[in-house]
């Protein structure tokens, strides 16, 4: 899963910077992408609200959002508080001195800051609970769990998905009487924002004039110019940030922020339609949520940008195969006499359907069975493959009642 | 944009009395200091900085190309309220990382190799605009100490009034008022921007006018700069004698 498993930072000897300078010359890079091309963006949700993983090709970063009920601050009395946290503990090269390491920390964290502080993203005076006495303060960990480029993009999309996923309880006060409901007892509330912000790096070579997007961090080292910037969906610029050892022009930057500006849109779809995936996953059971587990596997059910994007633009154009998927998902619409018996199906829950259908199964199967090592996740996807199976052979109405059994069992 | 005033009145004047396109007063002076090999004071309005450089001399440990070190610190009683911390505190630390990267875009530094070059910048009061203020000075003071250049590097920062209007170095209670900050350290002549930097929101169209208003102030202090180290040389010059050099 790591690749970057070097003890010496990439890109910071000579020959390799001038081997990556000669080859974005050319047009070229060095993991055949092009130089308005990113990797893939995935999103993996925790079991608790607030934990989001972020993949971005091998940089990873997991993002954590907690609240506590505490004083606000002197300055303002009627707003909550936010904390932005980055920890770049596990990630460092033997080379690497300590003040370099904490400039990344340092510019990560500004970074941050900037963008969804400065800009005011999250409703502050929202999470106020009593002027004065009980505000809400929020605070964001961010971990950075592997380094290969482009951190600011993979911390700021894990920020914002954190944020959007998290739920605070709920509050009640009365006459100077404070009272936080548990989770069974109300349900959670979202946070409440202004506008998201997303950010978008590109990276700028004296040898060429395009600038790149997406940099690994081999392709970080070896620029001369490093253009971060954050937009939000309605095309306003949050926070702007370009230098590095050589200067640039302002036609670059310019023609950075219009393309970044696009990207931030699409990025954002990308996220909302991950929560909305997320969400529907949530509200069929929580036995279906996987957790941040997903991290480390393959399944099929990873949010990856370009499944998600590319979907839609299927969408749009309605291959038959995809007719078939829209047909099964709205069956009880149409009524059809073919598809009576898929409705049959469909009565069960939405998962089953999924399961029935002998593409998914045999797409399912072979890489579960690949990583049949002997770890508990493996075991723990064998057992239940085994109970899946065993449904199917079931008939429909007895397989309501050997799920219920299930049910008691896991409980028990 | 969000703030509750607006900066620009309806007869086109900021809330000091200056037009939209017009810096504050600027007054500056070299070789403030005899220790260091280069010191310069600079006031633009109620900003006031010093800036001392040391160097080149010999690096610490055995680094084969020339290093840059920047130390930015702020005065307990620059600010309204006093601060704890003059140095240290995240907000410095970052205006270092800044200034050193803007710095090592302008200076020669193939021609130290092995060397060091220590540059100190303390701002005395704080009236907005602290980074951009602080690199003119260390460009003066870096100036003053014969270190080679490619050219004047100069900062300016500039906003966008409630109207859209885009203003050229904004004071500390445009910088509080919410109102957008963009910091832009330039090579004037050469057109090329070294480091730029930008807080809170507005929308892209208004980024280019925005980026051509600060670039426009650069320009402007880069004058203002240039006739100081004229000055200062003629100064210096009359008061060693210029025939003892014929």
């Amino acid at each position: 899963m790591f690749h970057n498993s070097n003890f010496f930072e990439p890109g910071k000897s000579k020959p390799e910077r001038s081997f990556v300078q000669l080859a974005v010359k050319q047009n070229q890079r060095l993991d055949g992408r092009r130089s308005n091309e990113s990797r893939d963006v995935e999103l993996t949700f925790g079991k608790d609200w607030g934990s989001v993983a972020v993949s971005m090709g091998d940089t990873k970063v997991l993002a954590q959002v907690t609240c506590e009920m505490g004083p606000p601050a002197l300055s303002r009395p009627n707003e909550g508080k936010i904390h932005l946290n980055v920890y770049l503990g596990g990630v460092a090269f033997l080379d690497e001195a300590h003040t370099t390491h904490d400039q990344r920390s340092l510019k990560l964290n500004s970074l941050l800051e900037r963008t969804f502080r400065s800009s005011r993203s999250i409703d502050l005076e929202s999470l106020c609970v009593a002027v004065e006495k009980h505000v809400w303060c929020i605070r964001v960990n961010v971990n950075v769990l592997n380094h290969d480029g482009n951190l600011y993009d993979a911390s700021t999309i894990a920020t914002l998905a954190a944020l959007m996923h998290f739920r605070r309880p709920d509050v009640w006060y009365k006459d100077g009487e404070l009272r936080i409901f548990k989770k069974k007892e109300r349900e959670f509330i979202p946070l409440l924002f202004h506008h998201y912000p997303v950010s978008v790096t590109y990276c700028v070579y004296k040898s060429s004039v395009q600038p790149i997007l997406d940099p690994t961090l081999l392709e970080e080292n070896a620029a001369d110019s490093v253009i971060v910037l954050s937009f939000n969906s309605f095309q306003e610029l949050c926070s702007l940030t370009a230098g590095g050892t050589a200067p640039t022009n302002a036609r670059i930057i310019m023609q950075c922020a219009r393309n970044a500006a696009v990207r931030c849109k699409s990025l954002l779809n990308f996220v909302r339609k991950a929560l909305a995936l997320d969400e529907e996953c949530r509200s069929q059971g929580d036995q279906s949520v996987d957790g941040l587990v997903a991290l480390i596997l393959n399944t099929e059910h990873k949010l990856s940008y370009n499944k998600l994007m590319g979907r839609q633009k299927q969408e749009q154009q309605p291959p038959p195969s995809e007719k078939m998927q829209l047909d099964n998902n709205e069956s009880s619409e149409t009524p059809v006499a073919n598809e009576e018996p898929s409705k049959e199906e469909s009565a069960g829950a939405p998962m089953d359907t999924s399961d029935w259908l002998p593409h998914d199964e045999d797409s399912q199967e072979l890489p579960m069975r690949s990583e049949a090592s002997p770890s508990k996740a493996g075991l723990k996807g064998k057992q239940s493959r085994g109970k899946y199976k065993a449904n199917k052979k079931t008939p429909p109405r007895k397989q309501n009642h050997s799920d219920s059994e299930e049910e008691a069992k896991r409980y028990i | 944009m969000s703030g509750k005033y607006d900066l620009l009145s309806e007869q086109g004047l900021r809330l000091d009395g200056r037009r939209p396109h017009e810096l504050r007063r600027i007054k500056c002076k070299l070789g403030v200091f005899e220790q260091p090999d280069g010191s310069a004071y600079m006031e633009q309005g109620n900003t006031k900085v010093l800036a001392a450089v040391y160097g080149p001399h010999q690096a610490k440990g055995n680094q084969t190309e020339s290093v840059i070190n920047c130390q930015y610190s702020q005065a307990t009683f620059s600010t309204a309220e006093r601060k704890n911390r003059p140095r240290g505190d995240r907000k410095s630390l970052e205006f270092k990382l800044y200034l050193q990267q803007a710095l090592s875009a302008a200076i020669k530094s193939e021609l130290y190799p092995r060397s060091q070059i220590d540059i100190y910048v303390e701002v005395l009061q704080d009236d907005g605009a602290n980074y951009a203020v602080a690199l003119n000075a260390a460009t003066l003071a870096l100036i003053d100490a014969g270190i080679c250049l490619n050219e004047f590097i100069v900062a300016c920062t500039a906003s966008l009034s409630k109207s859209n209007i885009p203003l050229t170095d904004i004071s500390q209670f445009e910088e509080v008022s919410g109102g957008p900050k963009l910091t832009v350290a330039a090579l004037p002549t050469a057109e090329k921007i070294a480091f730029l930097e930008m807080s809170e929101r507005f929308h892209i169209d208004h980024l280019e006018t925005v980026i051509e208003t600060a670039m426009a102030g650069c320009r402007e202090i880069r004058d203002i700069l240039e006739a100081a180290v004229k000055e200062h040389l003629l100064h210096m010059g009359s008061a060693s004698d210029f025939a003892k050099v014929g």
